[in-house]
């Protein structure tokens, strides 16, 4: 349901010019960061890469970072399994989160929300229908987002080794920070 | 007036321990079915309770049909049975399923039918059904907004349409006819109107406090109660046009609300993450404890009711049964369980005495809707005892009866106890029953009855008590009293051991027993019904009620569990509740129906003790029994519930046919079996079936069997008649049931016999005709036959003939003796042939010209040359043919007597075989006097003819010769 309308925020996050009114809100820069706590090894890594858009009129927004931009793991052995034998991040390159603010707030009034984004959480190719609480600021303009989540493995038929089991856990927690800024 | 002893209380106690462990709440009873397919666990996602009362359930491997006992997967067909998202039955209890992928289905002939519409309308996970008053349907969907059916096409209805969001979770038809759809931002309320779409909203910017509104239900008085993701439960009243949130939940903390059932008081809400969440009346949110301590829940999916008030709960595999409002157990804690209750008392405040073992406890409700509790020491100083009766004065003031220590009075608001002082046979004495009356107390036990009157202070701790003895009251000392009731009449009853009723009426005591209808004459408990009855539980046979002029008793035979009742009290909705060993009975007194409450309810091994029951200020009756303290919610039911019934199936030689299109059978499919069930989810095992089949048996067939198989059933008109009751007593209960005809075979139908009948008689008669033809034919012959040789001897015994003959022999005696004697003896053969021939119908030829030769021989010894005979027929025609004897004879006299035979005119007789005809002609030389001729010769010889062949003779008369054709016989021609 949300592919037509990220086909439009990504057109539209491609070309130059100002739309007339500031409806829409983005960044390149966002931050996100992922932590496994197993019992024998921890891992996690964080990229400053995520890149979003939020229409503050129809409150519908996409999410996406690049696998490939994570870093900060253990070694280099740990970021090529979580690239090659986890997340197959040739084949599935991106996490992909697009949906909608399920409350009725004003982005143009300042202040401090807790909201709902509801949408499909796309790793590893697998679509999950998630509703993540959100907290929001808005200040001078700028739209400060800040979430913490979990994602389950098997939620999205991530497979892990029965050797490395006690290596990574079942449950990814996740970390996003962002400042959107108004797009011109 | 009374022989009072007047004593001052004794103060013996005053002990009041809080109990540590004070919040408890009440715990209805709970019992987990699983469901597994195999080794698999399929996750229950929706309960469906259909119109009949059973319950269908959705899973991610289809949908199963649970009767109590076990899960019946309904057969998928060829489609993959994948996860079902909404269950619904529409308004002609048509079952509709919705599939995560956005397969519709409904299930007919207990199969599923699939594809109902195509896949493009909607693709995307069915989340609801819901009918409107015009019998649209219409379906919502997880993303592309509501569908409906109308004139056979189907219509969306999305945020195009003014929708607030394409993401549908529940959708409910209101009482004003609209449509309420749940959505990711809000209600949206749905009314088609000729086409056109009218659609409101309401959102959290109207004041719903969370957009996502995930479950819709209405309760018994139409508030719509809306479950949420993040915001627990709301009310709305929607009745105004202005919407209003008339409750709602505050610091939701319990997950999402996947399921939620409005009961009477309380709304039970199924989470994401806490199991059932209870919301009370006043707000306040408890979880639902489980009797069967290994359920935990943490995900519900769905919760519903079904029609005997139980609650059903789908959590993982799991299909959990608890007795929701009806029945609840109030458990107390490790350190003092709540068992072996004596006595119970639930008094004006709300607050529940009972008294545990040698405890007394009292229960009060506490603000979050559970229980504190106080425990009180009631003792002389000695030893504890058992406490065996309260009762609540109107100072609210409690009495307390024990088991040889006497009574206490005590006061709730301090805690203070004191010993009741009163008649010697009080003080030490055994209690079994206190009651009361404004300012009387009436105190019964092992030493009959005592009657107190609180004469002043009562409501002090120093209240002054007269202790009344009246002539009819002691009539009952050293007798046992069981129970004791002032009813509003101003009577008061006593049930006694083996002296009956006892009933004080103004100042006369009179004695009811078994002579005046009374089936005991122990009676344990007493209660008085809404409409003044008095009703009695005896000790072992059954319970009685008296009208004020009868009794009318109730026993095993009238469907009672059992005749040893122990305790009876009359409920807020004019039944009567009755406590026995094992469960309680529930009887209608209007329908005299019976609900039964027992072990598969968890109510095992209750063994209360007498009048251990207690009705509270809401009408909910407080039962103290040896396994716990157990509240029953009395419920006024619009429709008593009963098992209803209905035919699964019907096959003929084990071939399962579809009922609604097949009723007529033929004669060799005769082996039926009707498949019926009903159910009764309370107990499964109860239930009874009585089968009848009209046609063929004349008497209700009862059995617990839920089919029953009819072979060799001869032709006839059937109606196959099913009920199920709870026992064997009910007969006005709902009935099933099917006819059918078994048709004769063909050769048995009444127009095949008939037809059959109809040529039979033809032939018959045809045959007889023939017969008769025959008959007369041969009679016939036999006439002419007679005739000819009357004719033929009266002509040759013609004395004409003879005198001729004589003549003639005279001339040849005298001229030639040797040929006289030839003479004789061809005369005498002509005669002896006629003779033998006489009774032949055909001669051959041959033998007839013999005889012809002879006659013509005789002939010519008077006629000499002047008669002739030419004789051209050869061998042959002479042996093969054959002719009716004396015909040529006759025609040869014929001609000789119609003739005149002279020199002059000879006669000529000619004899020639022409075309298969025998011809005689003789030339004409009529004689001038004509002898007088019968005409019968010739006419003879036709007639005789005519009956032999179809061929006729030919008479021809012409001026110079006359001849006959006769046709040529041969022997089976005739």
């Amino acid at each position: 349901m949300y592919r037509p309308l990220l086909l439009l925020l990504v057109f539209y996050s491609f070309i130059s010019g100002t739309p007339p009114v500031t409806k829409y809100y983005h960044t390149n820069t966002g931050y996100v960061a992922f932590r496994s706590d197993a019992p024998q090894e921890i891992i996690s890594a964080k990229s400053n890469q995520l890149r979003g858009i939020l229409d503050i009129e129809k409150k519908v927004f996409v999410f996406k970072v690049s696998l490939n931009t994570f870093d900060g793991f253990n070694s280099g052995l740990q970021r090529e399994h979580f690239n090659d034998k986890f997340l197959e991040t040739e084949v599935y390159p991106e996490v992909i989160f697009s949906g909608k603010i399920i409350e009725d707030i004003d982005f143009e009034h300042e202040g401090t929300y807790t909201l709902r984004a509801k949408g499909k959480l796309s790793v590893h190719g697998i679509e999950q229908e998630r509703i993540l609480k959100v907290t929001v600021t808005v200040h001078h303009s700028i739209i400060y987002v800040e979430s913490r989540f979990n994602i389950l493995l098997a939620d999205h038929s991530i497979k892990v080794p029965k050797v490395v089991h006690e290596k990574i856990a079942s449950e990814i927690g996740i970390d996003v920070k962002a400042e959107l800024k108004p797009k011109h | 007036m009374h022989s009072g002893i007047f004593r001052p209380f004794t103060l013996f106690s005053m002990m009041i321990l809080l109990l540590s462990s004070s919040a408890k709440a009440l715990v209805p009873v709970s019992k987990a079915f699983e469901l597994k397919i195999d080794s698999y666990k399929p996750r229950i996602q929706k309960i469906l309770r259909d119109h009949y009362g059973t319950l269908w359930i959705g899973t991610d491997r289809g949908v199963f049909k649970f009767d109590g006992i076990g899960f019946q997967q309904v057969p998928a067909g060829d489609t993959s049975s994948g996860t079902v998202s909404a269950l619904y039955e529409d308004n002609l209890y048509q079952i509709w399923i919705g599939y995560e992928d956005g397969h519709i289905a409904t299930i007919e002939k207990n199969v599923f039918k699939f594809d109902f519409i195509p896949n493009k309308v909607s693709g995307t996970a069915i989340s609801a059904f819901a009918q409107d008053t015009e019998g649209k349907l219409f379906f919502t969907t997880k993303g592309n907004g509501v569908f409906y059916y109308d004139n056979g096409q189907i219509h969306n209805i999305n945020l195009a349409d003014g929708m607030s969001d394409n993401y549908c979770y529940s959708a409910i038809l209101l009482p004003d006819g609209r449509l309420c759809v749940g959505t990711d931002r809000g209600l949206n309320f749905i009314r088609i109107q000729k086409e056109k779409k009218e659609i409101t909203s309401f959102s959290s910017l109207n004041g719903l406090p969370d957009n996502i509104v995930r479950t819709l239900s209405l309760d018994h008085w139409n508030n719509l109660w809306i479950g949420m993701q993040d915001k627990g439960v709301c009310k709305l009243n929607f009745t105004s046009d202005n919407f209003e949130i008339t409750e709602k939940s505050l610091d939701w903390t319990h997950g999402q609300v996947n399921g939620l059932l409005p009961l009477e008081n309380e709304v039970w809400l199924a989470t994401e993450e806490e199991g059932i969440q209870i919301e009370d009346s006043t707000g306040n949110t408890n979880p639902l404890i489980f009797t069967d301590s290994k359920i935990r829940l943490s995900k519900v999916n769905d919760i519903t009711m079904d029609l005997e008030q139980n609650v059903w709960i789908a959590s993982g595999n799991l299909l959990i049964r608890s007795s929701g409002e009806k029945l609840r157990f109030l458990y107390g804690s490790p350190s003092l369980a709540f068992t072996s209750i004596h006595c119970v008392l639930a008094d004006r405040k709300g607050n529940i005495w009972f008294s545990p073992d040698q405890q007394l406890i009292k229960a009060s409700p506490s603000p979050e809707g559970n229980f504190t509790y106080q425990k009180f020491i009631v003792t002389t100083g000695k030893h504890l005892t058992d406490i065996v009766a309260l009762y609540e004065d109107i100072y609210g003031f409690i009495w307390i009866g024990t088991m040889g220590e006497g009574v206490f009075r005590l006061n709730p608001t301090n805690g203070t106890i004191k010993k009741v002082h009163g008649q010697d046979n009080l003080d030490n004495s055994s209690i079994l029953s206190i009651n009361g009356s404004r300012d009387d107390i009436w105190i019964t036990g092992f030493n009959g009855a005592v009657k107190f009157r609180i004469e002043e202070r009562g409501e002090s701790d120093n209240a002054i008590l007269v202790c009344t003895s009246t002539p009819e009251i002691d009539t009952l000392t050293n007798n046992y009293v069981y129970a004791v009731l002032p009813d509003k009449k101003g009577r008061v009853w006593m049930g006694t051991d083996e002296q009956g009723l006892a009933m004080i009426k103004d100042r006369k005591i009179h004695f009811f027993t078994k002579k005046d209808g009374l089936p005991s004459n122990t009676i344990h408990s007493i209660s008085e019904g809404m409409d003044g009855n008095i009703w009695l539980a005896t000790s072992d046979a059954g319970i009685s009620v008296y009208d004020g002029t009868k009794f009318k008793n109730y026993s095993i035979a009238n469907g009672l569990s059992d005749d040893s009742p122990i305790s009876i009290q009359c409920d807020k909705s004019g039944n009567i509740c009755i406590v026995h060993a094992n469960g309680i009975d529930i009887l209608n007194p209007a329908t005299e129906k019976i609900l039964y409450h027992g072990p598969e309810e968890g109510l095992e091994e209750l063994t209360p003790d007498p009048n251990s029951i207690s009705q509270d200020r809401n009408g909910n009756i407080w039962i103290g029994t040896r396994a716990g303290l157990l509240v029953y919610r009395p419920f006024a039911f619009q429709l008593w519930p009963q098992p209803s019934i209905r035919i699964t199936g019907i096959s003929v030689f084990l071939q399962e046919i579809d009922p609604s299109l097949q009723r007529n059978f033929e004669y060799d499919e005769n082996n039926i079996r009707f498949d019926f069930s009903s159910t009764w989810y309370s107990d499964p095992e109860k239930i009874q079936y009585a089968y009848l089949l009209e046609g063929y048996t004349t008497k209700w067939q009862e059995t617990k069997d839920r089919s029953v198989i009819f072979p060799k059933l001869p032709p006839g008109n059937y109606r196959f008649r099913v009920r199920s009751s709870l026992n064997e007593i009910e007969k006005d209960t709902q009935e099933a049931n099917y006819s059918l005809v078994i048709h004769a075979p063909v050769w048995q139908r009444w127009w095949f016999r008939s037809v059959v009948f109809i040529l039979a008689s033809i032939i018959f008669y045809l045959l007889i005709r023939r017969r008769e033809e025959r008959l007369r034919k041969v009679d016939r012959l036999q006439k002419e036959k007679i005739q000819f040789q009357f004719e033929t001897l009266r002509s040759q015994v013609n004395p004409h003939f003879l005198f001729n003959s004589f003549n003639t022999l005279i001339t040849v005696i005298e001229e030639n003796p040797v040929k006289a004697v030839e003479y004789v003896e061809r005369l005498s053969e002509f005669f002896r042939n006629i003779v033998t021939y006489r009774d032949r119908d055909l001669i051959p030829l041959d033998e007839e010209l013999t005889l012809l030769e002879n006659y013509i021989f005789i002939q010519r010894k008077r006629y000499g040359d002047s008669l002739m005979m030419n004789i051209h027929l050869d061998p042959g025609t002479r042996q093969n043919f054959q002719i009716p004897p004396l015909t040529l004879q006759l025609l040869a006299e014929n001609a000789i007597k119609h003739n005149s035979v002279s020199k002059e005119t000879p006669l000529v007789i000619d004899l020639f075989v022409s075309n298969e005809m025998l011809f005689v002609r003789n030339n004409i030389n009529p004689k001038i006097q004509k002898e007088k001729s019968t005409g019968l010769g010739l006419q003879n010889i036709i007639n005789r003819y005519k009956l032999l062949t179809s061929l006729p003779v030919k008479v021809d008369h012409a001026t110079d010769h006359f001849t006959v054709a006769l046709p040529l016989l041969t022997e089976n021609k005739l």
